[in-house]
């Protein structure tokens, strides 16, 4: 898809609001769920879906694959899944007189590979996913295969069950573009839930964008200016979460063990860009910083155990953030 | 695009700053009529002429800082842009201000979209004034409590008038001084004394600049005009004189008077000279009508009569009264001079006599009055003297008060104090005559003389008894002697300007004429 003009941008624009509203046929409620979802696939980012059982998470990516006609994979990580059984292992074939290796792919050679429960596994298989999550490559042995474009991961994780579990360290945390939080649906959306899962007929999903269009909407998006305002607005917020940084606010340096990584203020812009998209307009707005900072910087910042004891959220350290910049400004 | 956009803010800019100012200056305006106001309560207790000035600067102050405060306050291009965007543009505007020059595909749709959504902008509506009905009401009424403190009198505002009246009527005066030291500077003439000259207006200039108020601004003219008169008297180029004499007239205009007792102090004279040649006239007269007919007297004395009577018709300032002298002294001289013609000369004679002794008695009560009241000392010394010309010196006392009556007896020597010495109302330059001609005074008295100084010359102080022979009660006022008595000058003249001193302290004379009158003592006691 090439860019022509005003028209064709707003034909975008209509596209991707057509694969939130066809998506939202699936998943009942969940708008925030569904369209911070898009912006991470706009955005070339992961996805962290963090909710208890039952909210809907892998109903969500199956849904998103199947509107963005996406190659779509899932594994769920158990504790006794071996890297190999992600990445794939090479098997020695017989070719002829001699044998030969020969790499068979794993799940993760998808466009959209959906890991659930990917804190049950062990660190070490969680960590092959990071290759594929930020160079989008697998390497077994000495070859390193390219993952099939669009590629984008999204996991799911139970934050009540810390039993048998195993915490997703910072380095690959910080893989993720965004963390969202799968919140439990309101009573007329699980009514409505109830009445499309409990029924013989599911709603069909149809496409709507193909994978390398996605490609193309993210070339594109990349393009969006961001005003210098924006751009200092986006970095005094991640530099507001560091509690060494002089001037951070008394919250964070109360609460936050580490802040985020430079990777946050990258997420922030890509999604923001995206979401200036989504929204109609050619440039990124404060709003839009506001509206993904939270997600972006949800699963970055490290808070001490202060904040456990204190109940403080990082969502709520993000608010006070973002409050008393947003006083400054004014 | 570029262009419209920055146009637009430009509007946008003027606009807030418009907002500023309307803010800042109802605010600031406040302040400065809140000060304004707070400088007249001042004013009410502290003399300020030029409260109103300062009231009317705090308010323009006011409005000085409120335009600078808007002025600092100004938003930059930027700053506005941020600023309108929050009013609903999400970024647009200042987006599309950095992308100015950017030609890129994005950037036109972006400013596009951007002049699209300003299109619709009613900056009035999206950015109002903001004035809310507190700025003004407090405008309102600290403007009513000015007003009021501006409107009510106190006695200290009416003290500051009357003081920048005087400081006026100084710095006028300073400008005429300043302007005879210019005069004086260029004078070549002057030249020679010209630091005296200097010293003297410095001196002048400072004290005028000194006086703070109205009492003391006369005395500083006062004194002014004394010492210009003491100049212009020692002044030898008549153009000098001219200019002191002058600017102590236009400094001072009462106390130029004194400058023409100076003046007096000629016609004075002249006045003395006419007594005394009206009285020689007078002798040969007299000889002439006693001798009965002219050709019993000698040529010599008809001419001495003759040029007597010419040199009275030469100094007569009545032309009839001229011409008969001059009449009478060509008959005399053709020696037709009848009786009647020797009595009407004779008339004539004593009628510029007595107008010469009216010349002399105006002058020294004008000079009296123009000076001190110290002659109540010199005029109760000789003021018993020479009673029988009281007359005169009563008559031409141009009704001066006793001043003029006691320079006149004084000044004549011919004892026309008429016993008004008492009175203490003369002056010093009258005292100076009095006792010189007290001393001149030749009375020869019969019977018993008592003189108490200071009393009132009761008969209860004669030994003798009353209305039996002949008595003189001299009344002495304050003097220490008598009239024929001297007493070493030494001797009196503390206790005169003791007298002298508190007589004048105890009167209504100016403070400026006290001043003077107290320099003169202690100039005599030094």
């Amino acid at each position: 898809m090439s860019i022509n003009g005003e028209q064709q941008l707003k034909d975008m624009v209509d596209q991707i609001n057509q694969c939130e509203a066809e998506i939202g046929r699936a998943i009942i409620g969940q708008k925030d769920i569904i369209r911070q979802t898009i912006l991470a696939i706009l955005a070339d980012g992961n996805v962290l879906l963090e909710g208890v059982p039952g909210l809907g998470k892998t109903e969500l990516v199956k849904a998103v694959s199947k509107v963005f006609q996406m190659s779509f994979s899932r594994i769920q990580f158990t504790p006794d899944l071996m890297p190999a059984d992600v990445t794939g292992t090479s098997l020695i074939l017989k070719e002829g007189d001699r044998n030969v290796f020969q790499f068979e792919p794993g799940p993760v050679f998808a466009q959209l590979v959906l890991a659930d429960e990917i804190n049950r596994a062990t660190p070490k298989t969680q960590a092959a996913l990071l290759e594929a999550m930020q160079e989008k490559t697998v390497t077994a042995g000495r070859k390193t295969y390219e993952l099939p474009q669009p590629f984008l991961v999204l996991a799911t994780q139970n934050p009540i069950e810390n039993e048998g579990t195993y915490p997703l360290p910072e380095a690959q945390l910080d893989r993720f573009l965004f963390k969202i939080q799968v919140s439990f649906p309101s009573k007329q959306e699980l009514k409505e839930i109830l009445q499309i899962t409990t029924g013989n007929e599911r709603p069909q999903l149809s496409s709507v964008i193909a994978g390398e269009e996605i490609l193309e909407m993210r070339k594109i998006i990349n393009q969006i200016p961001v005003s210098d305002a924006v751009m200092d607005y986006v970095l005094s917020i991640v530099v507001a979460t560091h509690p060494e940084v002089e001037g951070a606010p008394e919250v964070v340096r109360r609460y936050v063990a580490a802040g985020a990584s430079p990777r946050a203020a990258q997420a922030i812009i890509k999604t923001a860009r995206a979401r200036a998209v989504m929204e109609g307009r050619y440039n990124v707005a404060f709003e839009d910083v506001r509206y993904v900072a939270y997600p972006a910087l949800r699963h970055r910042l490290i808070t001490n155990f202060e904040a456990i004891a204190d109940g403080v959220t990082v969502d709520r350290i993000i608010e006070e953030i973002i409050r008393g910049l947003d006083r400054k400004n004014v | 695009m570029d262009q419209q956009i920055k146009k637009f803010v430009g509007r946008l800019r003027l606009w807030l700053f418009g907002r500023e100012l309307v803010q800042d200056l109802l605010l600031c305006i406040s302040a400065g009529v809140f000060l304004g106001a707070v400088l007249e309560v001042i004013s009410f207790f502290v003399p300020w002429y030029s409260v109103h000035y300062w009231a009317a600067g705090a308010v323009s102050a006011g409005a000085a800082a409120a335009f600078i405060l808007a002025l600092c306050r100004c938003p930059s291009e930027h700053r506005a842009a941020m600023i309108l965007d929050r009013t609903g543009l999400k970024e647009r505007t200042v987006t599309a201000l950095e992308l100015s020059g950017d030609v890129s595909l994005f950037a036109e749709l972006q400013k596009k979209d951007t002049l699209e959504k300003l299109s619709g902008i009613r900056l009035h509506r999206q950015l109002p004034m903001g004035i809310t009905w507190k700025r003004p009401c407090l405008l309102a009424a600290v403007c009513i409590l000015f007003t009021v403190t501006c409107l009510l009198p106190s006695p200290a505002k009416a003290k500051a008038k009357d003081m920048h009246k005087v400081e006026k009527q100084a710095e006028e005066q300073i400008e005429k001084v300043e302007k005879v030291r210019k005069e004086l500077k260029n004078d070549k003439q002057a030249e020679e004394q010209e630091k005296e000259y200097e010293t003297l207006l410095d001196s002048i200039q400072k004290e005028l600049k000194e006086a703070d108020s109205r009492e003391a601004l006369e005395k500083a003219l006062e004194r002014a005009g004394y010492k210009l008169n003491q100049a212009a008297e020692k002044a030898e180029q008549k153009d000098i004189k001219d200019k002191m004499s002058q600017l102590s007239h236009s400094l001072n205009p009462d106390q130029g008077t004194r400058a023409d007792a100076g003046q007096d102090k000629n016609g004075k004279k002249q006045a003395a000279e006419k007594q005394k040649a009206a009285g020689e006239a007078q002798a040969l007269l007299k000889k002439l009508e006693e001798a009965g007919d002219l050709s019993n007297l000698s040529e010599e004395e008809l001419a001495a009569a003759r040029e007597a009577l010419e040199k009275l018709a030469n100094m007569a300032d009545n032309q009839e009264l001229a011409s008969s002298l001059q009449s009478a002294a060509s008959q005399i001289a053709s020696g037709t001079a009848a009786a009647d013609d020797l009595a009407a000369a004779q008339a004539a004679v004593s009628a510029l006599k007595s107008a010469a002794a009216s010349q002399l008695a105006f002058a020294g009560g004008q000079s009296g009055s123009g000076n001190s009241n110290a002659g109540n000392s010199g005029s109760g010394n000789n003021g018993n003297s020479g009673s029988g010309n009281s007359g005169n010196g009563a008559g031409s006392g141009s009704g001066s008060g006793s001043g003029s009556g006691n320079g006149n007896g004084n000044g004549a020597g011919s004892g026309s104090g008429s016993g008004n010495g008492g009175s203490g109302s003369g002056t010093g330059t009258g005292w100076n005559y009095g006792s010189k001609n007290g001393k001149e005074k030749d009375i020869t008295y019969n019977g018993e003389m008592v003189s108490v100084p200071g009393g009132t010359g009761d008969d209860e102080n004669l030994t003798g008894r009353q209305n039996q022979g002949t008595s003189y009660v001299i009344q002495g006022g304050d003097s220490l002697t008598w009239s024929g008595n001297s007493v070493d000058y030494n001797q009196v003249i503390g206790e005169y300007s003791k007298q002298a001193l508190s007589q004048i302290s105890n009167s209504d004379y100016p403070a400026g004429v006290q001043d003077i009158v107290k320099s003169y003592f202690e100039e005599l006691n030094q």
